[in-house]
């Protein structure tokens, strides 16, 4: 990858490395080093990888350190340092959603999202929210196209029914509205 | 809630839903299957309708912009770094040197063939050596080389795989290995 072409990569893709970061670590500085550092890394690897190949290698690199900083937070939260994981506080941060219209439709979705494991959310995101296909989703998880489909319908089923159980959902919502 | 008419249970109904959701094609048999469950079990209809407007909604969702702080940073660290210009600067003084030892050597043949030029010509062949060879001088100091050494490694390095290329073979010079740069 030429320079001129990493440039352009990461203007195309930063805000979607940072949108993934943020819904799978729901901390905005968590988000923010993750995605800086996949896109630091994508630099340091630009001889290896081509222009054409920097959208599956940054999904899955930034994935890959979204998982190192829950790790992270599971050995500090076992420790006692009093900085608890933050998967504990969904509410925590303002999410992609937020940040793009603060209804309670998408807030309720944010909420729902942020109550799912970060396996759920990784396929909900890349999918759902990105419309990634299913290789690379494939490619950037390291699981089997089957599983894959097959973690996408459980996770959408979880979805649904943490949204059913809220009482705000897109259907209670046309019901009011 | 269990299988209707058709054969098809509730769980094979919202697995071929979820496969609708997925974009994929199924044939006919299970589509019409799947839409005669729908059709006549109100759960799976509910939770189909549930699941297709949830998709509509997060397909929506905007993304959320990196912070031009983060942004900064990862060009400081990355084509902005000071080593990464200082790779930059040299190449160039290389891609200078390489240019005006080939420059240089063109116009050394040009002005010596004052039998067949006129005058004027020769003037300006010399002067525009003089030139080349400035650049040269300007790029060893960058490359901090010698002329000699500049010369000679942006011929090894540059110019001549650059000539391969193209099919070039460089003519043999008198005293020796090609485009020495003896008159240096």
């Amino acid at each position: 990858m030429q320079e001129n072409e990493y440039e352009s990569v990461v203007t195309m893709y930063k805000d979607r490395v940072h949108s993934y970061a943020m819904t799978i670590l729901r901390n905005p500085t968590e988000a923010q080093d993750a995605a800086q550092e996949a896109l630091i890394r994508l630099w340091e690897h630009r001889t290896s990888v081509p222009a054409d190949g920097a959208r599956p290698w940054l999904l899955r690199t930034t994935h890959n350190l979204c998982i190192d900083h829950i790790r992270r937070r599971k050995v500090r939260s076992e420790v006692g340092d009093g900085d608890d994981w933050v998967e504990t506080r969904p509410d925590e941060g303002p999410g992609p959603q937020k940040l793009a219209e603060s209804s309670d439709l998408r807030h309720s979705i944010d909420r729902a999202l942020a109550t799912l494991s970060p396996e759920d959310r990784a396929v909900i995101v890349m999918r759902e929210v990105q419309h990634l296909p299913y290789d690379e989703i494939a490619a950037a998880l390291d699981v089997p196209l089957g599983t894959l489909k097959a973690r996408l319908h459980r996770a959408r089923e979880r979805l649904r029914t943490k949204l059913f159980r809220t009482g705000v959902t897109p259907w209670a919502r046309q019901q009011t509205g | 809630m269990g299988p209707t008419a058709n054969g098809m249970t509730c769980a094979d109904a919202m697995q071929r839903f979820n496969e609708v959701l997925d974009g994929e094609l199924m044939d006919a048999t299970q589509r019409t299957g799947m839409e005669r469950h729908l059709a006549s079990c109100a759960g799976c209809a509910e939770k189909a309708t549930q699941l297709r407007e949830m998709q509509d909604v997060l397909r929506g969702l905007a993304e959320a912009p990196l912070p031009d702080e983060a942004l900064k940073n990862v060009w400081s660290r990355t084509v902005e770094s000071p080593a990464d210009n200082v790779r930059r600067f040299r190449f160039n003084w290389r891609f200078a040197a390489a240019a005006a030892a080939v420059l240089f050597v063109a116009w050394v043949g040009l002005s010596k063939v004052a039998d067949e030029r006129a005058e004027a010509e020769r003037m300006v062949a010399i002067k525009a050596t003089e030139e080349a060879r400035m650049v040269l001088q300007l790029a060893a100091n960058a490359m901090k080389r010698t002329e000699r050494v500049a010369f000679k490694e942006v011929f090894t390095e540059e110019i001549s795989p650059a000539l391969r290329k193209v099919g070039v073979k460089w003519p043999q010079a008198r005293n020796g290995a090609a485009g020495q740069g003896a008159d240096l």
